[in-house]
């Protein structure tokens, strides 16, 4: 009895120091704000160290460079040079491993550091991978910029202009664009368009997907002119621009988009079934199941058909067909995209045909931060984009048969590292082939 | 407030290396007055101990939010010429060591085995480095960086030195220096292997210094002072400079500045190394003249200027020496030769530069870029050495004259005066070689 009252009188952090949720507006699930943070250029800074001087001043009201929340290191052999701030992340690891809590994230998007709780133990220094808490080797206190409460000084002194703060670009255009797109296909495809977009039953609108036409060949022996010409122009379309179809036209796609919206946090789709592969292996089975039962096998479980077939104004309201889009909407809740992943049959046709494709995603080197921002590998729907090898300084290989061209990395990267290129163009001069 | 009397540790650091013993002593304020700093105090401080002794010190403005403030001194009497000679660092030599809690370090004496002198917070040690002799300098910080962990500035000499090349020059970690008048050579007599400054610790500054210091950039930008940035701008200004800066073309990478540098006057250079398709290379070129004179041997330039380098070698001796055509394995032993005692580049006048004074050339090191010539020169110079400001960005810096960089001592128009009347008279003496007298502080 005494024990548990004793429990129940100790204090928790959680009681002290309890966490404050962030506050996010309606607009942010659509258009998230972008908060200011401070752009280094490797290119234009020779590591002077004014903006360290400067810094100093701030923290410790002396020139003492190495107080300063901000250091250049250089590469004495061939000069490049690094700066070591912090870039105000949107889910800072340095506030998460805080055992007091001192680090706060305000509404401004600037992480700081509450000198009242901060004991100096450096953990946030060891979780931040820029290692951007610095520890002041005189004091042994943690210095961490903040952004000098939104007019940095190491900006405004930098003689090289090798700082700027910045808000990233402006006009998120690419986002907006796609959201647009892929409503209205979404409205036209779904309630405007009589009939359906897949093969199984066509209407007075004869539209037929690669994959659909594949199975119509397999079922029936026959080629359909009119559906197989909407499927070739798909095809085209993939070879030319990769697969924008899912990106920016699927409408299931655009449902799982919304899905993701919704439901940001993800329950991790299981391990065994994390194959790319698995979608190959389905596109087979359907034409396989196809030839074998005389009718298109997949397009009666397809989500899109369904999707177009069941939900317009004018389509029949199958019950059995209304249950698939939210069955397999809801693998949205275990990855993003995890269904245009592993196991779209569609996006596995079209994923083929970009194998000639024209276009490319590359991620340039020079331009990148790399092993701290990896922004870019964060919102990839698809997660092509392997942050292991953004953190290790390497330009990842993106597998363009797996890219749904939804430019997302492209609308994200602050430092407009992210490009489209033609296949045969390098990234920048100088760097190799993505 | 005057930074004068502000932007000081008010200590010297005394370091004996035949007692391995070392103490502070607190700056009197009345000589700081009388000689204001850099190359001025240095001299004052050298006549107080043997004429053997070092003397590293900064100015007034190291460290401070006055532009190229990056300046730290070597004053001692030159083995080579025998006469009093005042050796520029840059970097962030300067600063480091201001910061490490002494303005101003006198080493004395002579060590039994090589060793390290090491300032942190204002604390002086003495290092032993055994094993170190004859270790190319960039092996030799890789041991300075294991056994004297945290430094953050430091001045070794290499092979050179070991091997009392009169050609020796101490180097700023492994980018070499312009010290073309043995203070290498006095380091090895000590057997003193490095110097290494820590400069964790602060110094208040006043308020309005970031403000003036973006005013100085912003006059020295619309005046046109910091247009061409670079090396290469600045080899081209030099006599023999045109075929110098054509040798590097496709080699440059950054520019590198020194602390607080408007004008970046070095840059790196990348080079594949004879003989090897793939392994790069890379150094910081920081000699202007050192590397005009090695670049007459066009296509490998750069591969000897990093061997001078390893073996703390002047790049300029090096490349006087190696004016003939010679195919590399000979070149390289010629370099080789040159870093042993007894070795002779058969010039008479070295280090000379045209249009100055030789004594004063060498007064300042031998390996001040001369950008100007005569008068213009020597007192430009002679003030940077004195205020701690960085004597290659001085004469870039043309519209930049005595009183823009003394607002960053003094607001007191009288006391700007003052200063400047003092300075003058420090010149003429550091020019006429005079040593002054006067008492040193008080023992801590």
């Amino acid at each position: 009895m005494e024990a548990s009252r004793q429990t129940e009188l100790l204090l928790k952090l959680e009681d002290l120091r309890p966490r404050v949720p962030e506050k996010k507006k309606f607009s942010d699930w659509f258009m998230p704000r972008r908060n200011k943070y401070i752009l280094f250029d490797p290119a234009k800074c020779t590591g002077c160290g004014t903006c360290e001087m400067i810094c100093s001043t701030r923290n410790v009201a002396k020139v003492s460079p190495a107080s300063a929340s901000v250091r250049v290191l250089t590469d004495e052999k061939l000069g490049k040079n690094f700066a070591v701030l912090c870039q105000h992340c949107r889910r800072p690891l340095c506030l998460e491993a805080c055992p007091t809590r001192a680090i706060e994230k305000g509404d401004d998007g600037i992480v700081r550091i509450n000198d009242l709780f901060c004991v100096d133990c450096g953990l946030c220094t060891m979780a931040c991978p820029e290692a951007a808490p610095l520890k002041d080797p005189g004091s042994q206190e943690i210095h961490k910029c903040d952004l000098c409460e939104g007019d940095p000084l190491c900006v405004k002194h930098c003689p090289e202009s090798a700082l700027t703060d910045t808000r990233g670009k402006a006009l998120r255009w690419i986002k907006a664009a796609r959201w647009s797109v892929q409503a209205l296909t979404f409205l036209f495809l779904v309630i405007l368009v009589v009939g359906t977009f897949c093969y199984f039953r066509a209407g007075t609108v004869e539209l037929s997907c690669p994959t659909g036409t594949l199975q119509n060949i397999a079922s029936s022996g026959t080629l359909i002119l009119v559906g197989a010409s909407s499927a070739l122009a798909l095809l085209i379309l993939t070879v030319l621009f990769g697969r924008v179809f899912c990106g920016w036209v699927c409408p299931f796609g655009f449902v799982l988009d919304l899905v993701d919206k919704i439901t940001p946090k993800k329950l991790g789709w299981p391990n065994f079934l994390k194959s790319r592969m698995a979608k190959y292996g389905i596109l087979g089975g359907a034409v396989g199941s196809s030839a074998l039962l005389g009718y298109q096998a997949f397009c009666t479980v397809c989500p899109i058909g369904t999707l177009c077939r069941s939900y317009g104004v004018q389509s029949v309201m199958q019950s059995a067909e209304l249950a698939i889009v939210p069955a397999l909407a809801a693998t949205e809740l275990a990855e993003r995209r995890s269904w245009c992943r592993y196991l779209c049959p569609v996006g596995a046709t079209l994923g083929i045909a970009s194998l000639l494709r024209l276009l490319k995603i590359v991620i340039g080197a020079r331009k990148c931060k790399k092993f701290s921002c990896i922004q870019c590998a964060e919102v990839c729907p698809v997660g092509i984009i392997d942050a292991d090898q953004l953190r290790e300084g390497n330009s990842p290989k993106i597998p363009m048969t797996e890219c749904i061209m939804c430019l997302r990395c492209v609308d994200r990267c602050p430092y407009s590292a992210a490009k489209i290129r033609f296949r045969w163009q390098k990234a920048t001069p100088g760097e190799t082939n993505a | 407030m005057s930074l004068y009397k502000t932007f000081n540790n008010g200590k010297i650091g005394v370091a004996d290396l035949t007692t391995q013993s070392a103490y502070k002593l607190d700056l009197s304020w009345d000589a700081l007055g009388n000689h204001v700093g850099g190359a001025a105090m240095n001299a004052w401080l050298l006549s107080e101990y043997e004429s053997d002794s070092l003397v590293l010190g900064t100015g007034p403005l190291t460290g401070s939010f006055a532009p190229a403030s990056a300046l730290l001194v070597g004053t001692f009497r030159s083995p080579v010429f025998d006469h009093l000679c005042h050796v520029p660092f840059l970097l962030r030599s300067g600063p480091e060591m201001k910061f490490s809690g002494v303005d101003y370090l006198i080493i004395r004496g002579a060590a039994k085995e090589p060793c390290a002198v090491s300032v942190t917070r204002g604390q002086i040690q003495i290092f032993p480095l055994p094993d170190s002799q004859g270790k190319p300098v960039p092996e030799l910080l890789q041991m300075l960086r294991r056994d004297v962990p945290g430094f953050r500035a430091s001045i070794v000499t290499g092979p050179a030195a070991d091997g009392y090349s009169p050609y020796a020059s101490a180097s700023i970690a492994s980018h070499g220096s312009f010290d073309k008048v043995g203070l290498a050579s006095r380091m090895a007599a000590k057997n003193l292997k490095a110097v290494l400054f820590s400069g964790i610790e602060g110094l208040p500054f006043r308020e309005d210094h970031p403000a003036l210091s973006k005013a100085t950039e912003k006059m020295l930008q619309a005046s046109g002072s910091l247009v061409n940035k670079g090396f290469i701008p600045v080899v081209r200004k030099l006599e023999d400079g045109g075929e110098a800066a054509k040798v590097l073309r496709g080699r440059l990478g950054r520019n590198r500045a020194c602390y607080h540098c408007p004008c970046p006057c070095m840059t790196y250079a990348g080079f594949k190394k004879p003989g090897t398709a793939s392994e790069k290379e890379g150094l910081l070129l920081m000699d202007h003249v050192g590397w005009a004179a090695l670049s007459s041997r066009s296509d490998d330039a750069l591969f000897y200027l990093q061997r001078c380098l390893e073996l703390g070698l002047d790049p300029r001796a090096a490349g006087i020496g190696l004016r003939e055509d010679r195919p590399l394995r000979e070149a390289m032993n010629a370099i080789e030769k040159l870093a042993h005692a007894g070795a002779s580049i058969d010039e008479e006048d070295y280090p000379s530069a045209p249009g100055i004074n030789t004594r004063t050339y060498r007064l300042f090191g031998g390996g001040i870029t001369p950008l100007s010539s005569g008068k213009a020169w020597t007192d430009r110079v002679a003030a940077a050495m004195i205020l701690g400001i960085c004597p290659v960005f001085i004469q870039i810096a043309g519209r930049l004259d005595r009183s823009d960089l003394l607002r960053f001592l003094s607001s007191d128009a009288e006391e700007i005066k003052a200063l400047g009347e003092s300075i003058d008279g420090e010149i003429e003496m550091l020019l006429e070689g005079k040593i002054p007298e006067s008492g040193i502080g008080d023992r801590v």
